[in-house]
């Protein structure tokens, strides 16, 4: 075949694409970097994880275990002792912090020289062994142009020597240790997303640290500790984030990018010309709002998703159900392709790529569960994601009135 | 004028649409035939051409987006302009260097059919571009649909040639690795 041919057939592609190129791309906002810093700070989700060894060198084995989501070893519990999502308890200093809803994840991480092994926590079924000290760096850069006394946020996840990661309330001595050496400690209630879109309450030990510190950090021999941090000094987030602001140990204040609404989201137009998942999951979510409440109102110049509704987690079939009505909405007004399959049907048709045990989506996935169908009513939570985040969930209820089915509650973002 | 009001002008058989047509799009469509041809009298005549297939295609096609339904045809006929020119050996501008990178996604092999290899590779093509992110697809179309040179590319998104150059030459693995996987290219 000749790359004549090759040219051509690229000169027939679809319209749509055509026009689409006709459009220069939107410059990413230089706040939109810095916001994606400040938002993974916040997200404690367990994923893009370089493990490296902190007190002594090792290198955790690749394996072709299945994703981080729903693991055992990430069976997770909050402490008991902290209060309601989301807030977040201070030890030994009562402060709070808010635990956002974020849905955007930096694609882009530059990690310092020495965390050698570029490997992810979702390739591993497991956290830190005793003695290994994995880190997880949010945001480009971030290592490499710090100075010694720059201070880092950082969270903190504890395993034992099966790999299992500490939850409830097996963190506090830990965290009572710390704070005796005089770390300024504090607990945070978060949640990671298991693999059907489920949150996974858990508690986080906090704390400000700088790099000295970390580099002497007085780890416990007989725990392994996986570390997520981020300079705080992003003072441009002040500027994009309206939400509550923390104090910082150096006197500023600064704010934690929040996307609890996606639907009315500020900056929208920004995120969604990010040149990786998050434009088209948030796209997407868009479209599925929109569709759901049967408004019109949001227009997109894309008009070739894939929106692939995963059935695998599905017990009775209200899919069909589902995607006709999802469909119905999508032919008219976006021309989104609606697909319902299993994991391995999407597998076969390249909605998804399995790699080392980290699902990487080609197209934004739904996956419809816990759902409920009576002769007149489906009830159905949608988990919307892209790549392997877990990110919006719609609670949907479908009713049948004179032989047609119409949506008649939705609920959206957390569910 | 409206794209709108203007293909109610073909529509009703006016002749003025093609006037029209020139006066709104006729530099862009030159500009498309340009950067295959990368001649202007050629690239002239293929543009005049592109109004005549327009009038003779609307209608009954009913393009939703007329600027890119032009640039379509321009392209088309100025890439079969240009591959009869090849047998003058005259150069196209960066064509020559775009097959060059766009044979980098084929293997050697036995030619297959035209017509089936051209609609398996648009049905791979559409798959592809619909998985990649935005900004990377339109690096690709601007590279291989509308022969861009790489600076131009570079200086529209505010980056260097070479992560440019980098990109393009992942998205060309990626493709070949799709068409591979798919039997397209052996």
């Amino acid at each position: 075949m000749s790359p004549e041919i090759l040219f051509e057939a690229i000169g027939r592609i679809d319209e749509p694409f055509v026009a689409e190129a006709l459009q220069t791309p939107k410059r990413r906002p230089v706040w939109l970097n810095l916001a994606y810093v400040a938002a993974c700070l916040a997200l404690a989700m367990a994923a893009g994880v370089m493990a490296y060894s902190y007190s002594r060198p090792s290198t955790p084995p690749v394996t072709d275990a299945p994703s981080v989501y729903g693991e055992s070893a990430f069976d997770v519990t909050p402490a008991t002792t902290t209060t309601e999502y989301p807030f977040i308890t201070t030890v030994p200093n009562a402060a709070k912090r808010p635990d956002p809803y974020v849905v955007v994840y930096p694609e882009e991480r530059v990690v310092a020289e020495e965390h050698t092994s570029p490997r992810d926590l979702a390739c591993y079924a497991r956290g830190p062994y005793p003695g290994e000290c994995w880190i997880d760096v949010y945001g480009p850069h971030i290592v490499a142009q710090t100075d010694p006394n720059t201070v880092y946020w950082v969270e903190l996840s504890l395993s034992n020597e099966n790999g299992r990661i500490f939850t409830g309330d097996e963190i506090y001595d830990e965290a009572r240790r710390l704070a005796n050496l005089g770390y300024e400690i504090y607990l945070k209630e978060t949640y990671w997303m298991g693999y059907w879109g489920e949150q996974k309450h858990v508690t986080h030990l906090c704390g400000y640290f700088t790099k000295e510190h970390l580099e002497y950090f007085p780890i416990d021999p007989s725990l392994g500790y996986l570390i997520d941090y981020c300079r705080e000094d992003v003072a441009e987030c002040q500027r994009v984030l309206p939400h509550s602001s923390v104090r910082t140990s150096s006197g500023e204040t600064w704010d934690i990018v929040m996307y609890p609404e996606l639907a009315d989201t500020f900056g929208y137009d920004e995120l969604v010309n990010k040149d990786d998942f998050s434009h088209l999951y948030i796209d997407a979510v868009r479209r599925l709002l929109a569709m759901m409440k049967q408004d019109a109102v949001f227009e997109s110049e894309r008009n070739s998703d894939v929106l692939y509704l995963d059935t695998d987690g599905v017990t009775q079939t209200p899919c069909d159900l589902l995607v006709s009505d999802i469909q119905s909405y999508a032919s008219v007004e976006y021309s989104l392709t609606v697909d319902a399959c299993t994991r391995e049907q999407a597998e076969e048709k390249g909605y998804i790529q399995c790699v080392g045990g980290h699902t990487v989506a080609h197209s934004v996935w739904v996956i419809v569960k816990d759902t409920r169908v009576d002769a007149d009513t489906i009830q159905a939570n949608l988990c919307l994601y892209a790549g392997d985040r877990a990110a919006y969930f719609v609670d949907l209820t479908l009713k049948q009135q004179n032989n047609e089915w119409t949506v008649t509650e939705m609920k959206s973002g957390l569910s | 004028m409206k794209d709108s009001e203007l293909l109610a002008l073909y529509t009703q058989r006016d002749e003025t649409a093609i006037t029209h047509t020139a006066d709104i799009y006729g530099r862009y469509c030159y500009a498309v035939a340009h950067r295959i041809l990368n001649n202007s009298d050629d690239a002239e005549e293929c543009v005049n051409d592109t109004y005549l297939h327009a009038w003779n295609a609307i209608p009954p096609a009913a393009p939703t987006n007329l600027k890119a339904f032009l640039a379509t045809i321009t392209r088309h006929l100025a890439f079969d302009r240009y591959k009869a020119r090849t047998a003058d050996k005259r150069g196209g501008g960066d064509i020559p260097l775009i097959l060059d990178e766009l044979s980098e996604c084929l293997s050697a092999g036995d030619e297959g059919d035209r017509v089936t290899d051209l609609l398996l590779l648009k049905d791979c093509l559409t798959r592809f571009l619909s998985g990649l992110p935005a900004t990377k697809r339109w690096i690709f179309l601007r590279r291989y649909w509308y022969a861009d040179p790489v600076k131009e590319i570079a200086k529209a998104l505010h980056k260097s040639e070479n992560e440019v150059s980098v990109t393009l030459s992942r998205l060309r693995s990626q493709l070949k690795a799709l068409l591979k996987k798919e039997g397209v290219c052996l």
